[in-house]
Order: C-alpha cells, then structure tokens, then sequence
C-alpha cells in the first residue's frame, strides 16, 4: 500500500497550522514523524487518519481519499494517539471488544483477533482490569491493541514512546519491528530522535507547519551531504579509529592542509573535516599509513537521525 | 442452562452492548438500584403498618402509586439519563475518544445503541417498580388500568428526558448539564402532577393528552435527529436525517387535512400549527446551515436525475434548504387552499402565514451572511430565533393585539388603530417578501445544480 500527503493544508482561523506538506511512504516502510512542539505533528497525523479535514490538499491510501471517504479509509487505517480513555467502568477486554465490533467484526474472527492482539500486545493479565487503573505503559498497550484490532496495513502513531520507562521503549521498539516485518506501513511521531533512529527507515521533517524534508534516511543523508558539500566545498566528517597513540594521529591530521578541524568522540576515536575529501582522503590516508600510526578503521560520517534532524531545522524557517 | 457470555450478540448494536456493560460495572448504578428496592420495601411496609389508620375508601392506594411513580422517574432520570448523558460527554470531549471517528460506527448508530441502552436500564427499573405498583391495588381504590395508564403517561416524556440527556451529551460541553437538570425538573414536575392527577381527576382530558403524546412523540424524533446531526462530522452530509425527518413529518399532517373537519378545534389548531414547528427549525437549519455543500457530500450524490434532486434537497447546503422549504410551503398552502375543509379559515392563514414568515427570516439571514461573511451561524441563528419567537411577542407589549396576529407577523401591530384583522395587508408581507427573498436562491439553484454531482461526473 502506497500512502500519498498531497498539498496538506489547514487553517485555523488566522493561523496556518500545516502548510502546503507533501510526502509519501509505502508497506514495510517505518517513518519517523519529527519536529519541535506546534509544528504541526499532530494536526497532520489527525487528518491522515480521518478525525479532522484539511482545508485544502488530500491523503489517499492506495488511491483513496481520506477527504471524501474516510469511512474507506478507517478500514485501513490504525491511529494510536497519545492518550486513552480513563473509564472506570470499562474492562480492558470489553474496551477492543467494543472496538472490534465498530469495526463490524463478528463471531469467531472477532474472538481471534481479540485473543491475537491481547497476545502481541501481551495485555493477557490485564485484561480483566478497568481502564482507569493501569499505568502508562499498559495504556499505551491498550492503545497499541485498539489500533491493531481491525488489522489495518497503516498504522499512525502520536507520540506512542513519551511517558514510556526504557524497558516499556525497547517493548514498543521490538512490537514496531514486527509489525514493519508484517509489511504494515508505520508513521510515528516522536521527540526521542534517538529512539526513531534504530527503527525508521525514512523520515518526515515538519517545523512551523512546513515540510523541510521527507524521504529515506539515506535519501536525507544524501541530500544534506550534498547541500554542505556545495556550500562547505565539498568538505566531508571522517571518523577515524586509532590503536594507539591518538596524540600522534591528532597532530599529524592537524599538520595537513585540507583537514580543517579535528575533534576528539567520548569513545575516544577521532573525527575531522576534510576539504575536498574525495580527493583528497586516499592521500591523506596513505600519508597516516607511511607515518606507522596503527589505524585500526575509518569511515566517513554517517549522519544520524539527530544530527540530520538539526542540519535540516537549521535556520531553513523563520 | 446456556451460559449467557456464549450467547450470540454479534445483532446487536456495538454500543449498545458496551453501554449496558458499563451500566453493570458502575458501582453507583448498582446502590442505586438497591437503594430503590430499599425505599420500595420501607415504603410498603410503612403503608402496611398504617392502613388501619387510612379510612375506608381512601386515597391510599393512589398516594402509594403516586410516590411510587415519581420514585421510579427520579430514578431513571438519575440512573438512565444522567449517567448516558456524562459517558456521552465524556465520549465526545475528545475527537480521539469519539466512536465515530476511531471506529466505522455511524452517527446514527451511535445514537441509536446509546438510546436503546438507556432504554432497556428503563425496563429495568421498571420491572423493580411494577411490583411494588401492584401492591397499591391492594391499597383500594386503584385498579389495574390505572396502574398502566400511570406507566403509559410517562413513556414519552421519559422518551424525551433521555433523547434530550443524550442531546446534552452530544454537545460534550458540562455546562450542557445544567440545562439538563433544568429540563429534568420541569418534566419530572410535570409528569408526578399529570400521574397523580389523572387518578383524581375523573373526567381526564384524553384527547389532549393523546395530542400532548404525539406532540412529544414528535419533539423525541427532532431531539434524536438534531443529536445525530451533532455527532456528525462537520464536512460530512450533518443535515441529512433531520431534513429528511422533517419532510416525513410533514407527510401524516398533509395526510389528514382531507379530514380535518372531522376533528375538533383543539386538534385541528395543533394540525394547523404543526407546520409552524416544521418551518422554524427549517428556517433555523439553513442559518446554521453551510453555503457548499462540499467535497463529502458531492461524493456521495446519486447519479440519475430524481436522486440528485431529492439529496440536493436534503443535503448540506443552504440554497438546498430555502428551496426545501418553498416546496414544503408551496405543498403545504396549496393544500390546504385546494382542499379548504378547515374549521376556521383563520386558522390555515396562520399556519401559513407563520412558515411563510420563518422562511422569509431564514432567508433574510442568509442574505445577510452572504453580505456580510464575518457574521457566525450561531449569530445568524439567534437572529432568527428573536424574530421568529419573541420579537412579536415584545412588540405586543406595547399594543392591544389579538394573539393570531401577535404569533404571524411583527407587522400586524403597525396595521391599524382599532381592530387588526388576520386577513389584511400584513399577512401577505410574508408570503410575498418570502417569494421574492427566495428569487436569488431559485435562480442559484438552477445555476449550482448543474454542478451539484459526484466528482468524476461532470460531463
């Protein structure tokens, strides 16, 4: 399933809560929904899954509308936001009981899919207790669960990690990986990059309501290296492992003309800017080599989530 | 015995089954519930302990039902109404918790299966009363039928308190509580003093009351498709049930003004006035009403020619409803006109005359909005409702009117010094300026209706 944000819009009164975002993913696809507070995360992931319309623009799932027909899409859709209900009156088993028959599941395959998420999930001990009295992490559970009730091949998360302690993190990051090898086509909106990193595989960057850039995180990588490698001529972070002697190596880097600056990592390798780097690495490295410095690895800098996150956001909205 | 968790309820409505769950988990449901049984028990047994005291061919029997009876109201509207109503609230104070956005659950269904909940925790309730109602028979003087027609009174009424509870609910807001309570008090009043009354009273009123029954049958059926239009979505087609339940209402009246003569005045004044609710809430629909009817609603407009037209009628859009009501008007008057078998001739002037005057405001206020686009729905439908409802009614303060024309028209205390008469001038303001306000609506009709098909059709 392909899914398609065309020209997303909407306005509240004066304001532009999203503007103009347009971007894509597919099946199988993990896609980190990031931004600062109020840039518009959860507006847009309201609209994708039908509890609001855009003032103007369309999301179409395989073709179909979200704006003409969101019943359509519900069927395909599951939305996971960021709170639960608090009914005291309300077993956790009766709550996706009640869900599932919304979404017209009968008989038997109700009662399998009810036992089937309350085992993914592992909500088994849980599921005589009221809403109101389990914790946040066994909420998100439930959440978690009411989403997959119906089996949809879309799942849309608002913030599903806050709150989380790190064992409840690692439990969703692990459910997040299934569910992706299940060829479910996954959104998620965090603030804990270094969360999104291990699991995403593409990401959506939104601030002030704007898109600033969406896509793999290759594809970002990509284009933000060649951003800078345009701006900064074509310079490039190399990261470089020594077994010995990282003075040495320090110095010997500094001495040479196209390394600009050098910088030491809390495990102790190093990394430096490189002028030019494609032309000039294989020298400079061979030079290292003739040196007798016992360099064990070098790689050049793969950005991470954060960092591409903040070379995006820098200074691109006013 | 079959175990009663194996039994099928797949048929049954998803909310209906949640809601009654819930009844069942809410631990002040359940001490209300024995907290009844409790007074129903010490009540019985105080009137046992002083029958002797009560004379031969007293009232005993009468008060105990009557006590009893406004137990049981209290309790359903405690239990029943207030407890459906808060989870509604609740339900709807979040677009995250609403059902009919995270399920495929429609509006209508939502309502229904919240009604049909309340109503079986009614049955309930009633089924620990009707005992203890019984057991007045015992206390003389009361007879089987009046313990029925007691509970009889109250059906619709109780309909109505639980309609208007999940009304409340709908709009998600606590302050729609306190109207409730104010709404409750009055009907609870109202329903003890008719109870009680009725079995004092020896000569009851019985075609009142069955015009009072069917006029609240009629308020529970608008209450129920004013909250299915509530909970629908904004974009979605919200004036569909409630355009189309006013147009099904119409029919039975135009159905009986053939035979109007047959009835007696009282009944055909409520005939006559009937339309007069039916083009007030048109009128205040269409202020409140959007002026396109929206990607949504296209989507879903039939192809052949008769069901386009019929859904243009019927669906969100304002020209749609000005157009509505002219037909409904024009189908109402010519009636009336053609077939004229009236008591009074009055009367079908003021029943026309007060559609005819709701239309023309409705339409004015649009204009206005179309002038003017800052001005809000909500403004524009409490315009309409000052000049439909009160505006008159102030004006006649001032001036010695009679209460036909005081009801048709502002204008008729303008007319003339001495004795204002139905017949004169300013009653045919209304028609008139109604007509003429609604040209640029026909001739937008005929202009949007071209367009007015699904996306993809246009040719």
């Amino acid at each position: 399933m392909e899914i398609k944000v065309q020209n997303l819009t909407r306005v509240f009164g004066t304001a532009t809560a999203v503007d103009n975002v347009t971007f894509s993913f597919r099946s199988g696809d993990i896609f980190g929904f990031i931004g600062p507070n109020g840039a518009g995360k959860t507006t847009t992931i309201r609209m994708m899954s039908t509890l609001d319309m855009p003032t103007s623009g369309d999301i179409f799932y395989d073709g179909i509308s979200a704006v003409l027909y969101p019943e359509e899409v519900r069927k395909v859709v599951g939305y996971m936001p960021d709170s639960l209900p608090d009914y005291k009156d309300v077993l956790v088993w009766e709550y996706l009981d009640f869900v599932a028959r919304g979404f017209n599941l009968k008989g038997k395959v109700r009662t399998q899919r009810l036992r089937s998420v309350e085992e993914f999930t592992d909500l088994g001990e849980m599921r005589n207790k009221p809403l109101n009295v389990l914790s946040k992490g066994m909420k998100q559970r439930v959440s978690l669960a009411r989403a997959l009730i119906h089996d949809p091949q879309v799942l849309i998360m608002d913030e599903p990690a806050a709150g989380l302690d790190p064992r409840a993190r690692l439990e969703l990051r692990n459910l997040l990986k299934i569910l992706a090898g299940q060829k479910k086509a996954i959104l998620l909106s965090s603030h804990i990059l270094s969360e999104l990193q291990d699991i995403c595989n593409g990401a959506v960057i939104i601030e002030q309501g704007k898109l600033l850039s969406a896509g793999s995180l290759q594809e970002m990588s990509r284009e933000v290296r060649q951003e800078e490698s345009l701006q900064e001529k074509k310079s490039g972070t190399v990261i470089i492992e020594c077994a010995a002697e990282p003075e040495k190596l320090k110095l010997k880097l500094l001495e040479h003309p196209a390394v600009t600056e050098v910088g030491e990592m809390p495990d102790g390798r190093l990394h430096f800017t490189l002028q030019e780097w494609e032309r000039n690495l294989t020298p400079l490295m061979a030079d290292l080599f003739n040196a007798g410095l016992p360099i064990t690895g070098f790689r050049k800098e793969e950005l991470s989530l954060e960092e591409l996150f903040m070379r995006i956001t820098a200074g691109k909205v006013q | 015995m079959k175990n009663l968790s194996s039994v099928n309820t797949d048929w049954l409505n998803p909310v209906l089954v949640k809601e009654v769950r819930q009844f069942f988990h809410n631990k002040l449901f359940l001490s209300l519930v024995g907290g009844l049984l409790g007074l129903q028990l010490l009540l019985l047994f105080i009137f046992n302990l002083t029958f002797d005291d009560w004379k031969n061919g007293s009232d005993a029997g009468k008060i105990f039902i009557g006590i009893d009876t406004a137990l049981m109201y209290v309790c359903v509207f405690g239990i029943c109404a207030w407890g459906a109503m808060q989870r509604f609230c609740t339900e709807r104070s979040s677009k995250e918790l609403d059902f009919s956005n995270i399920t495929l659950l429609t509006p209508f269904q939502i309502v229904a299966g919240k009604l049909a909940s309340t109503l079986v925790i009614w049955v309930l309730v009633a089924a620990l009363c009707l005992p203890f109602m019984t057991a007045a028979y015992f206390f003389r003087n009361v007879t089987p039928g009046d313990i029925l027609s007691i509970f009889g009174i109250g059906i619709v009424p109780m309909l109505i308190v639980i309609q208007a509870a999940l009304f409340c609910g709908a709009l998600g807001k606590k302050w729609a509580q306190a109207i409730f309570v104010y709404f409750c008090f009055q009907i609870v009043s109202f329903l003890v003093g008719v109870a009680i009354a009725s079995l004092f009273e020896t000569k009851a009123k019985w075609d009142i009351f069955w015009l009072l029954q069917g006029g609240g049958a009629v308020m529970f059926l608008v209450l129920f498709a004013a909250t299915v239009e509530l909970i629908t979505p904004p974009f979605a087609n919200r004036m569909f049930v409630l355009r189309l339940l006013l147009v099904i209402l119409m029919i039975p009246v135009l159905g009986v003004i053939p035979w109007a003569k047959k009835f007696s005045q009282d009944v055909q004044m409520v005939i006559c006035c009937f339309p007069l609710g039916i083009f007030g809430i048109l009128a205040l629909l269409n202020c409140c009403d959007r002026d396109e009817p929206g990607g949504r609603v296209l989507a879903r407009v039939p192809r052949n020619i008769i069901g386009r037209i019929c859904h243009y009628l019927l669906s969100s859009n304002r020209t749609g409803g000005v157009i509505l009501g002219l037909l409904l008007l024009a189908v109402f008057g010519g009636t009336m006109a053609v077939l004229g078998c009236f008591y009074s001739k009055s009367l079908i002037m003021l029943a026309f005359g007060v559609g005819a005057y709701a239309l023309l405001y409705s339409e004015l206020a649009i204009i206005l909005h179309r002038a003017i686009p800052q001005i809000p729905g909500w403004v524009l439908f409490i315009i309409v409702f000052i000049m439909l409802g009160c505006m008159p009614m102030l004006l006649s303060l001032e001036k010695n009117t009679q209460a036909y024309d005081i009801f048709v028209s502002p204008f008729s205390l303008f007319n003339v010094k001495g004795k204002p008469h139905i017949f004169d001038y300013h009653f045919w303001i209304a028609p008139a300026a109604a007509f003429l306000a609604g040209v640029p609506f026909i001739a937008q009709m005929i202009l949007t209706f071209k367009d007015y098909r699904a996306p993809g059709l246009q040719e």
